[in-house]
C-alpha cells in the first residue's frame, strides 16, 4: 500500500475518528440532555401525579370519609329511625295503657266525688237539721219564759217602762233569731 | 174556774224548764196540770189518772219513749184514744205527720203561749 495513500488514509481515519468523536460527544451531549430532560420530564410527571394521586387520594379520603360520614350518619338515622318507631310502637301501647289506666281513674274519681258529695250533702243536712233542732229547743225556752216575764211584769203596777221597753227589744231579738233559723232551714 | 170545770192537761216534755214555765203559766190560766218526763212515764200516769185528762201536750223527742211511740200507743188503747194531743217539736214539716200519728194539733218550737191556748180552745184564733 503506498504511503501516501496510508497518510491520506490515516487522516482520514484521523479525521473520521475525530469526526466520530465529535458527533459521539454531540449525541451525548445531547442524550444527556435528552435524558436530563426526560428525568425533569419524569419527575415533573411524578411530581404532578404525586399531586394528582395525593389529590385523589385526598379526594378519594375525603369522599370516603364523606362516605363513611354519610353511611354512619346515615345508619345513625336509620337506627334512630328505628329507634324513634320502635319508641313510638312502646309509646304509643304506653299511652294507651296510660290512657286507659287515667280513663279509669278519673271514672272512679267522678264517682267518688260523687259519693262524697252525695255523703257531705247528707252529712250537712243532718248537722244543719241538728244544729236547727238544738237551737231551736233552748230558743224555744227563752221565748217561753220572756212571754211569762212580759206578762208578769205587764201586770205589775211597779214595772218601769224602761223595764218594758227592755223585754220587748229582747222579744225582738228572739223573733229575729227564729227567723235565722228558719233560714238555716231553707 | 172551779175545780170541776177544770181542764185537765198532761205535760210531757223531758225539759224540766219548759215544763214547769209552761205548767205555772197554764195553771194561771185555770187548768189543772200534770207532769210527765218521757212516753213511758206518761203512759204510766195515764193509768193512775181518773178522771183522764182533756189534753195532752207532748214533746216529740225526748230522751226516754219519744212522742211518736207515745201518740201511737195512746191512740191503740182504747181508753186514751179520745185524748186530744198537741205534739210539739223545733223540727219543721210534722205537721202532717202529727196527723197521721193521731194528733189533734202541731206546734212548733219556739212558740207563742197564745198559740197554745187557742189549740187549747182558751183563745179564739186571731
Amino acid at each position: 500500500m503506498p504511503q501516501r495513500f496510508l497518510d491520506s488514509s490515516h487522516i482520514e481515519y484521523q479525521a473520521l475518528l475525530q469526526k466520530r468523536a465529535l458527533l459521539q460527544k454531540q449525541t451525548d451531549q445531547a442524550v444527556s440532555s435528552r435524558r436530563s430532560d426526560a428525568d425533569h420530564s419524569r419527575k415533573v410527571e411524578r411530581q404532578f401525579r404525586d399531586q394528582i394521586k395525593n389529590t385523589a387520594r385526598a379526594l378519594v379520603g375525603h369522599n370516603v370519609s364523606s362516605e363513611t360520614s354519610l353511611e354512619r350518619r346515615m345508619e345513625d338515622e336509620n337506627l334512630d329511625l328505628e329507634r324513634a318507631k320502635t319508641d313510638s310502637i312502646q309509646n304509643e301501647s304506653r299511652e294507651e295503657v296510660d290512657a286507659g289506666k287515667l280513663l279509669e281513674r278519673a271514672r272512679i274519681s267522678v264517682e267518688l266525688e260523687g259519693f262524697l258529695s252525695q255523703q257531705a250533702e247528707f252529712f250537712e243536712s243532718v248537722a244543719r237539721d241538728n244544729l236547727e233542732h238544738d237551737l231551736r229547743n233552748p230558743l224555744a225556752a227563752v221565748v217561753m219564759g220572756l212571754e211569762l216575764l212580759t206578762l208578769e211584769l205587764e201586770q205589775s203596777s211597779s214595772t218601769s217602762t224602761a223595764s218594758i221597753r227592755l223585754l220587748h227589744v229582747i222579744q225582738n231579738n228572739t223573733v229575729l233569731m227564729g227567723r235565722l233559723l228558719d233560714k238555716i232551714e231553707g | 174556774m172551779s175545780p170541776s170545770t177544770a181542764k185537765k192537761i198532761l205535760l210531757v216534755d223531758d225539759d224540766v224548764v219548759v215544763s214547769q214555765m209552761l205548767g205555772g203559766f197554764l195553771s194561771t190560766k185555770g187548768f189543772d196540770v200534770v207532769f210527765a218526763a218521757d212516753g213511758v212515764e206518761a203512759l204510766k200516769s195515764l193509768e193512775d189518772q181518773s178522771p183522764l185528762p182533756d189534753h195532752i201536750v207532748t214533746d216529740l223527742n225526748m230522751s226516754g219513749m219519744g212522742g211518736e211511740e207515745f201518740v201511737q200507743l195512746l191512740r191503740n188503747n182504747q181508753n186514751t184514744s179520745t185524748i186530744k194531743v198537741i205534739l210539739c217539736s223545733a223540727q219543721a214539716g210534722l205537721a202532717a205527720k202529727a196527723e197521721t200519728l193521731g194528733a189533734q194539733s202541731f206546734l212548733r218550737k219556739p212558740y207563742k203561749l197564745e198559740a197554745l191556748l187557742v189549740l187549747l180552745g182558751e183563745r179564739h184564733s186571731p
